[in-house]
């Protein structure tokens, strides 16, 4: 009734009639009975109007003191016979029913005595600082009744052990639970984390201490680890169930520790059914759990580092082994589907163990990484797969599967360190591929450029797309040079066709020559002429060493066509004229390079097309052989092809040849990057320099440091750069 | 009850015509010291914090007061003119809680004040 707006004076309130003690305390007499009535449970006679008077009419008159302590008094009392009768029973599981009885009882009783003596709590009670009348009412059930020592630990070791009895298997009544802890937790979060929380959070520990160390012994990783998420399912059940949700994180830190935590090396390492047997087997359903159990742990250290790292070892480990496999290196497509077999096999792990864990992926790549560039034929392995797939590897296989294992190759291509070797190493194959016609699927070809460019930048795949733009502009000038023949390309019965290929595209050798027979330079001179009538200025070089003819040849019994490389041309057309030659002079007439021309006289006389015979007859060919025609070959197939001996890989000076190459190609390069860096900077110290440099060459190859040191002082020497005066390991820009 | 009374009249005619709006059959009877009484709907005694808690209180069990289990308080010291001033207030808080904007008057005599101001502070008002 605060809505007074008429202003009035009101007058000082009077008190009619003084009530005095006398009847203050027969007023308290009669509520002192009501209450009693409540706890007995039997207020149906009372008038709250009646109460509320009598309560009202004792505060209004100067006796709340009065009326609050003998409230105080009565129900201190009342629970101390309570507590009594409680700790009378003998029964335990009537011992906790009493008790839970007379706790909802006294709630209830304390509503209705807090409802009439509501007057009090809005004036005495706020103006005193006193406890309001339920809190006071439960403290009071607090003190007297579960504080009481014959109630407190035997109540305190029931519920433990109902709980204990849970965790065994057994049915326990869970409203029962759920009442006490919801008991504990009214009278006081105080009360409930001191008088219950804290030793039901010792006894687990006890409890999962004890029963992880045992059953750890007892079975298997994958057994424990199921145990242990059943353990820690009940645990969170537990909470839901009947305990504070406060007590939710507390317990599972407690069952994460006992149970995964503290046991996490065993688990990882335990022999036959460890995580570590679990990787090396592929267990997925297993590995998740793990994944998922481990996951919990942060504390000391993070679980699933553990994981990471036992994975991360494994496939170093069997890495390690494959990469220095004798009899994978001799095979480089076999070494290579091992490698993509080793990454297809964890990445299915991880994916679908391990949720796809960014981490885990890293921790795979790291590994990879280590161990592919280990082996320093990784590069031209790696290129030499994608050369044999492209080959024939692909064939008969769906758009989707070959971009499919392309993708996977980029994969491992992007794990080696030397990127510039494989970049070389492609060069050489690619040029091999589209020269010889090889290639299977330009689409392929052109998508696997696309991915590295992808990778690399445009940068890396320049010269790569600039061998493909020579094919074509090749088949144009190939029309042309027909077309001014007159509609045939063909020069004295001689078909020609020409590839021009850029200087700098291709991998070009620079000594391979050889004097060609007289009517093939014949038609040379005849594309040359016109070649440079359209294109005056350029120069062009034959390259004998990439290119092939197809030959008629007459035998005893029957005409071949043969497909020979330029070289073996060349030694077949001597036989034209004599029938036996030396190897001397073969030499002598072709001055083919001594490596290629062994090469060539193998393969024509030691392979599967036995054209010409040798003398003595072996498998390697000797300065002192001499070798004749062999008229009386025969073979099924009306064409055949002489494929050139070569193991695909390379000899070890063609190695040593490459990796000078490489060295040579780096140099620039790293010379560039000083440039660049040091244009900025002006001025730098050594160490930072060289790390500056290496950064912005990893994409492409680890310089070594030492290599960096000789490009920088080869550029002072060219005065590029200086040393600082006073700071030796300085370097100054010289613009 | 006072028929006599137009105002007291009209606040009976306002509670059965609210109970019937709400389709609320749950009356409740407030009785005067002089015995006179009036009926009104539960909501709007609800107003009252000693009234609610009166009639509050968990059924069928012995945690009923009296008044609760016969659905009618009696205010031995509360006049009838005082008691039908405050259940005016009931209606006109009712009516007007979450109201937006200037609230009509509610009238007071001087003369009343005293006893209204007592009485609002025993029934928590």
């Amino acid at each position: 009734m605060a809505n007074q707006r008429t202003r009035f004076v009101i007058q000082p309130f009077r008190q009619n009639h003084q009530m005095d003690e006398e009847y203050a305390t027969t007023t308290w007499q009669t509520l002192r009975e009501a209450i009693h009535e409540i706890h007995r449970q039997n207020a149906s006679g009372l008038s709250f109007e009646e109460l509320y008077r009598n309560a009202y009419n004792m505060v209004l008159h100067k006796y709340g003191e009065k009326l609050y302590s003998g409230l105080v008094d009565t129900i201190t009392e009342h629970l101390r016979s309570i507590a009594a009768e409680i700790a009378e029973a003998n029964d335990d599981i009537l011992f906790l029913k009493e008790l839970k009885k007379k706790w909802e009882e006294h709630k209830l009783s304390s509503i209705m005595i807090r409802d009439i003596l509501m007057y009090m709590d809005r004036t005495y009670v706020v103006q005193q600082k006193k406890t309001p009348v339920y809190d006071r009412s439960l403290q009071i059930f607090r003190d007297e009744v579960c504080r009481n020592p014959r109630i407190k630990d035997r109540l305190l070791g029931l519920l433990l052990e109902l709980i204990q009895r849970e965790r065994m298997g057994e049915m326990i009544d869970r409203s029962l639970m759920k009442t006490f802890s919801g008991m504990f937790v009214e009278l006081g979060r105080d009360v409930y984390s001191r008088d219950f929380e804290a030793p039901f959070l010792a006894a687990s520990t006890t409890f999962y201490q004890a029963e992880s160390q045992e059953y750890i012994l007892q079975n298997s990783a994958s057994d424990y680890m199921k145990h242990a998420e059943v353990r820690l399912h009940e645990e969170a059940e537990r909470v839901r169930h009947y305990l504070d949700s406060t007590t939710e994180l507390k317990i599972k830190e407690i069952a994460e520790r006992e149970l995964i935590a503290k046991h996490m090396k065993t688990l990882a390492e335990m022999e036959n059914s460890g995580i570590v047997t679990m990787i090396e087997d592929s267990k997925i359903a297993e590995l998740s759990r793990a994944y998922g159990l481990f996951k919990r742990v942060t504390q000391p250290t993070p679980g699933l580092g553990i994981i990471r790292e036992l994975m991360a070892a494994n496939v170093k480990r069997v890495g390690m082994e494959l990469v220095k496999d004798e009899e994978r290196n001799r095979d480089p497509v076999l070494y290579v589907q091992g490698l993509l077999q080793l990454r297809a096999k964890y990445e299915k792990v991880i994916t679908n163990a391990f949720l796809s864990d960014k981490q885990f992926y890293n921790s795979l790549n790291q590994a990879f990484e280590s161990f592919i560039n280990v082996n320093q034929h990784s590069p031209e392995y790696i290129s030499l797969f994608v050369d044999d797939q492209l080959r024939k590897g692909l064939k008969g296989t769906s758009e989707e599967e070959m971009d499919n294992i392309l993708e996977e190759v980029v994969m491992l291509f992007r794990y080696l360190q030397e990127k510039d070797v494989f970049e070389k190493y492609y060069k050489q194959h690619l040029a091999k591929r589209l020269l010889g016609g090889r290639s299977i699927s330009d689409d392929a070809e052109r998508s696997m450029i696309a991915k590295l460019k992808h990778e690399c930048g445009y940068q890396f795949t320049s010269k790569l797309e600039g061998m493909f733009n020579d094919m074509k502009l090749s088949a144009d000038t190939q029309e042309g040079f027909k077309q001014s023949l007159g509609g045939s390309s063909k020069v004295g019965g001689i078909e020609l066709m020409v590839h021009v290929l850029t200087t700098g595209f291709w991998p070009t050798q620079l000594g391979a020559k050889c004097s060609l027979p007289p009517e093939i330079t014949r038609c040379c001179d005849v594309f040359k002429e016109h070649y440079l009538r359209q294109h005056s200025g350029r120069r062009l070089q034959w390259q004998p060493n990439m290119g092939n003819a197809d030959l008629k040849a007459k035998f005893s019994t029957r005409k071949h066509e043969i497909n020979v490389s330029t070289y073996q041309m060349c030694i077949l057309l001597l036989f034209n004229t004599t029938d036996t030659m030396s190897y001397e002079d073969i030499v002598n007439a072709t001055s083919i390079p001594v490596a290629d021309l062994k090469r060539a006289l193998q393969s024509l006389a030691c392979a599967k097309f036995k054209v010409l015979n040798k003398e003595p007859k072996g498998r390697d060919v000797d300065d002192t052989d001499s070798f004749s025609f062999n008229a009386d070959f025969t073979c099924k197939q009306l064409r055949f092809k002489v494929a050139t001996v070569s193991a695909q890989k390379e000899t070890e000076t063609e190695k040593q040849e490459t990796r000078h190459k490489v060295d040579e190609d780096r140099k620039p390069q790293i010379e560039a990057a000083i440039v660049r860096i040091m244009k900025s900077r002006k001025e730098m110290e050594h160490n930072a320099l060289i790390s500056e440099v290496t950064t912005q060459l990893t994409a492409r190859f680890v310089p070594h440091p030492n290599f960096i040191k000789k490009r920088i002082e080869s550029l002072i020497e060219r005065e590029f750069l200086e040393r600082d005066a006073s700071n030796w390991r300085k370097y100054k820009y010289l613009a | 009850m006072l028929a006599a009374d137009p105002t007291l009249k009209q606040t009976v005619v306002q509670a059965q015509a609210s109970a019937r709006a709400r389709n609320s059959m749950d009356p409740i009877k407030l009785i005067a010291s002089d015995d006179s009484e009036i009926i009104l709907d539960r909501r709007a005694a609800m107003v009252s914090g000693t009234i609610k808690n009166m009639l509050s209180g968990a059924p069928c069990d012995g945690s009923q007061f009296t008044e609760s289990q016969q659905g009618e308080v009696k205010f031995k010291e509360m006049n009838a003119a005082t008691l039908e001033k405050v259940v005016q207030y009931f209606y006109y808080k009712l009516r007007h809680t979450n109201h937006v904007g200037p609230l009509p008057e509610f009238k007071i005599e001087p003369e009343a004040a005293l006893e209204l101001l007592m009485a609002a502070n025993y029934l928590d008002t």
